[in-house]
């Protein structure tokens, strides 16, 4: 099994590739407070490695969990650019092998609407299932 | 003179009043706090700021039943606007009297700066 620190690892690798960080979207872990004014959209990564496998193969162990990323664009300018980012989002994790730990499943979006913390922000979440191995 | 000059004009000479009420405060600001995602480490940097206000405290041990023992000093702080400016945040620290406080929690009423700190 995949160390969760490893999961975790190649998960936020993928946030520091220039396929990503060439789409010019910040990222935020979870439990961060940037000390600088939020830029107008961002995703913030949430992994869920909550769910344990059936054991395989011995002592094997596998966990699955669910990986969120926070869509968040300002309110009044409609939901397209939800989807164009989820678009980008799906480039680098939809079905996809991460690193050397996890799997990835088809990508579902849940789109949230006004932000309960910040009106001024629109929020969804998109959403995928992996097993790490 | 405009109102708001003259309210801060006013708060200033009630700081000079306090006198030896006030003591020595650092503030500690942090500042570009970003993430690396490569590496999984934090970056920031800090900034101090010097300044004299008041210090309160506030710790109260209720639990007498189990111990007697403070664990983490509380302590109420109120500063002049116009001497800590605007860059501070939550969970920066402050050190007075040797001791260092994280900021809990504060408002900022435009003229002074009161909060809450643990620590120490």
């Amino acid at each position: 099994m995949a160390s969760y620190s490893q999961i975790i690892g190649d998960l936020e690798n993928i946030f520091a590739s220039s396929e990503w960080v060439s789409n010019d979207i910040q990222a935020y872990p979870s439990n961060i407070a940037p000390t600088s004014n939020r830029p107008n959209e961002y995703v913030i990564i949430e992994v869920l490695p909550a769910q344990e496998l059936n054991i395989q193969y011995g002592d094997e162990k596998q966990v699955a969990g669910l990986i969120i990323l926070q869509i968040y664009t300002p309110v009044n300018t409609g939901t397209r650019r939800i989807y164009e980012i989820s678009d980008l989002l799906d480039d680098v994790l939809n079905k996809k092998v991460i690193g050397d730990s996890i799997q990835t499943s088809a990508s579902s979006l849940d789109v949230k609407g006004n932000d309960l913390d910040d009106p001024s922000l629109f929020r969804a979440d998109y959403v995928l299932r992996f097993s790490s191995y | 003179m405009s109102l708001r000059n003259l309210v801060e004009t006013q708060v200033s000479a009630a700081f000079d009043l306090l006198g030896d009420l006030k003591q020595t405060i650092v503030f500690s600001t942090t500042t570009n706090r970003d993430y690396n995602f490569a590496t999984g480490e934090v970056s920031e940097s800090s900034t101090d700021i010097t300044l004299e206000g008041v210090i309160e405290s506030i710790t109260i041990n209720e639990d007498r039943s189990s111990s007697n023992i403070i664990e983490e000093l509380s302590v109420k702080f109120i500063v002049n606007k116009a001497d800590l400016g605007d860059s501070y945040n939550q969970f920066d620290s402050f050190t007075a009297d040797g001791r260092t406080y994280k900021i809990l929690e504060f408002t900022d009423n435009g003229y002074s700066v009161e909060g809450i700190g643990v620590g120490g």
